[in-house]
């Protein structure tokens, strides 16, 4: 470890749905520093999109105990459009259409957001022009989509190609990628990781949620974390993606059934 | 005069004045003290019901118009179904306003006209029918007082057809109390090559009373754009009224943009179009005012086959505002084709209704008929009313309509805000991102393309205000 605080310190964190809901997050902690990818498996329901939502501030989760620190800073205390200005990026597992917005000029506006809120100088619709003619070809994207209407009847894989371009601009330090090779066929599921491999870099960090072990094939995760019953049960390095891919995530789980016989 | 047309289906409370006396007819019957509002309702139409001759075929006109509204009398919320949801207190609560003898000259608001990039053609200034504007500025348009004797005949018998089969009070008030009437005849086969801009502006309280009287001979086409607006803290009664009808093949795009900026001001418009055989006529209505109380009376026939007409309205209501769009769509032929979207976004404690009836009569076969109302509340005392009706008497016809009405979907606010946009600014775009695809339906009008830019940038200082 270097004298520098990591990018992304998770401690102890509980989080339950809003409003009193299920308990989700049981004590969560993580470590995420600069320059590093980690994958965060687990079975289905243990938490690993509430992670996800809780990092990126959704207003259907509530944080209950524990801390969050973002370059040392409590993330928890930002909303979340500060969140995004300050350099976190949640890519969508099911990224939301938004007909009636063109999708340029959405671009232009988060981009323009995040200049204004560190001092930098705004784009004017030319020059914002000419600066996404250079991000897309990392997603492999044509002009036409720029015209369209935010995701709105794009297909799967568009959608997540259009992620992958809205972090392209927006250059986050901390990417949360939830399930973003889910839908995507083996071609798409490459265009978005070569996406991502040319967005990484040793200042940045990516936290990647997914069930398969394929898209790590693409990504090379420097750490892979078993998320199970809202804690990480285990990790290790891109070997362990392997062993679960064989052996599935039976033998880290507890089995309460096989508790109670011997009881 | 003969009624060429029953009015449909509404039914007309028949009031029987057993004398020309208003205080009876505006439902002051059982005292003789008038209310501040009637009296100076009956100081202003008492000179008109005067009979004597040597009426000029204008006063003739005004003196029926003035007769019509003793025989509707003011509407009845509890009676009339087209006025169940407006209050009228707006307007009936004090005195009109004082006719002013000194008018000032009004600042134009030319923003529109910077926007649109197109001369002015003709202004209403504080309800003022300016004698002498230039006649380059104000062409096309001929006042009826100044048209030649056999033209005057002409359209005198047109409108009091028109007047003698209105059912709107408010619209024959207008007309009895107009100082002229605008009039534009548009020659066969002729396309007026730039759009004709109107102005009715009030810059100090006033009423303004302003008539359009248009034609539109065969194979004809014109777009107007009918702009009100007034300024600062004043009251304001405007009742406008365009009556227009479309001969065979002709084509009227005619746009209304209002714009209040004054609270004080109550507007009730009226649109009266008659379509012949393969016209089109299209309606476009914006509405961003901070105005009491507009509301817009459409009542379009399509006589003639294959007939066309679109009728499309937006209306963003904050503040108090309350909006009411009327459509009363008529198919009298076959083959005819008609559309209407309403979309309204209202937000505080504003309120907006949406009526619209589509009678498809017996000769109405094949009729293609659509309506469809959308509405958007951003506020929990906002309030929206959808108010479909349908009456067919024909067998052979399609005709669909629907209403919505719903809020911002916070998952798309969430989108937009993990993005690093403000709560409140992307608020403001998913509400303009709802109006947007009608408002684009502008940029298919020749020479008025800019407009579909203009409206949002005023959506969009109306939302931050």
């Amino acid at each position: 470890m270097t004298n520098q605080a990591p990018l992304l310190q998770i401690t102890n964190l509980h989080a339950q749905v809003a409003n009193g809901g299920q308990k989700i997050l049981n004590g969560l902690n993580l470590t995420v520093n600069a320059g590093e990818i980690h994958a965060i498996m687990g079975p289905n329901g243990s938490g690993k999109s509430t992670l996800s939502k809780v990092l990126a501030g959704h207003p259907s989760i509530e944080v209950t105990a524990g801390e969050v620190l973002y370059k040392g800073q409590n993330l928890l205390e930002l909303e979340p459009n500060e969140r995004a200005t300050a350099g976190v990026f949640l890519a969508f597992q099911y990224p939301i259409e938004l007909p009636g917005v063109n999708n340029t000029t959405f671009l232009r506006m988060a981009y323009n957001g995040k200049q204004k809120a560190n001092d930098l100088p705004e784009l004017d619709e030319a020059g914002f022009a000419e600066f996404l003619k250079t991000k897309l070809p990392l997603v492999e994207m044509k002009d036409d989509y720029l015209h369209r209407c935010v995701n709105a009847g794009f297909s799967g894989g568009e959608k997540k190609r259009n992620e992958i371009l809205q972090m392209a601009v927006l250059n986050p330090c901390l990417s949360i990628l939830d399930e973003t090779d889910s839908g995507l066929d083996i071609d798409a599921l490459r265009i978005v990781a070569n996406g991502v491999n040319q967005l990484m870099s040793a200042d940045k960090a990516i936290l990647l949620v997914t069930h398969y072990q394929r898209l790590l094939d693409y990504i090379e995760p420097t750490f892979v974390h078993v998320l199970a019953n809202g804690q990480i049960v285990t990790s290790g390095d891109k070997s362990l993606a392997l062993e679960l891919e064989a052996k599935g995530y039976d033998w880290l789980l507890p089995h309460p059934q096989q508790a109670e016989v011997a009881v | 005069m003969t009624m060429t047309l029953t009015p449909p289906a509404e039914t007309t409370p028949v009031y029987e004045p057993s004398s020309l006396d208003v205080a009876s007819l505006l439902g002051a019957n059982l005292t003789t003290v008038l209310s501040p509002f009637e009296a100076s309702l009956e100081a202003m139409l008492q000179p008109l019901l005067v009979t004597g001759a040597n009426k000029s075929p204008l006063q003739q006109l005004q003196s029926q118009a003035a007769e019509r509204f003793m025989t509707l009398g003011l509407p009845n919320r509890k009676q009339q179904e087209a006025w169940k949801f407006i209050d009228l207190k707006p307007l009936v609560s004090k005195p009109l306003p004082a006719v002013q003898s000194h008018l000032e000259p009004c600042r134009l608001p030319y923003r529109l006209e910077k926007a649109l990039k197109l001369p002015v053609t003709l202004t209403v200034c504080n309800g003022n029918f300016p004698k002498n504007q230039s006649p380059q500025a104000a062409a096309p348009w001929v006042l009826f007082s100044q048209l030649e004797e056999a033209k005057q005949a002409d359209f005198q018998q047109w409108l009091a057809g028109k007047t003698a089969q209105e059912v709107d009070p408010f619209c024959v008030l207008g007309r009895a109390l107009a100082e002229d009437i605008w009039t534009l005849d548009v020659p066969a086969n002729t396309a007026l090559e730039k759009p004709l801009v109107i102005y009715v502006n009030q810059s100090q309280t006033s009423m303004a009373f302003p008539q359009w009287a248009v034609r539109m001979a065969e194979n004809a086409s014109a777009t107007v754009v009918v702009s009100c607006s007034s300024e600062s803290q004043l009251q304001a009664y405007i009742q406008a009224c365009a009556t227009v009808t479309l001969a065979k093949g002709a084509t009227l795009n005619w746009v209304y943009l209002v714009n209040h900026t004054a609270e004080n001001v109550v507007q009730l418009l009226n649109t009266r179009a008659t379509v012949h055989e393969n016209a089109h006529f299209n309606l476009f209505a914006v509405n961003a005012s901070n105005g009491t109380l507009l509301r817009h009376s459409m009542d379009v026939d399509l006589v003639g086959q294959e007939a066309n007409a679109t009728l499309n309205g937006i209306t963003l209501a904050t503040g108090k505002t309350s909006v009411h769009n009327h459509v009363r769509l008529t198919h009298d032929a076959e083959n005819c084709q008609s559309s209407q979207i309403f979309k309204a976004v209202v937000g505080d404690e504003a309120k907006s209704e949406f009526d619209g009836s589509i009678f498809v009569t017996t000769n109405g076969q094949q009729t293609d008929a659509k309506q469809l109302s959308k509405n958007m509340l951003l506020s929990n005392k906002a309030k929206a009313f959808a108010r479909p009706w349908l009456k067919i008497d024909a067998d052979d016809v399609k005709c669909s309509h629907g209403t919505t009405v719903g809020q911002l979907d916070e998952q798309q606010v969430f989108y937009l805000v993990s993005r690093g946009i403000a709560p409140e600014e992307a608020r403001h775009m998913l509400t303009l991102a709802f109006v947007v695809d009608l408002l684009s339906q502008l940029e298919n009008v020749t020479g008025i393309e800019a407009l579909k830019t203009e409206c949002l940038t005023l959506f969009q200082e109306k939302l931050a205000h």
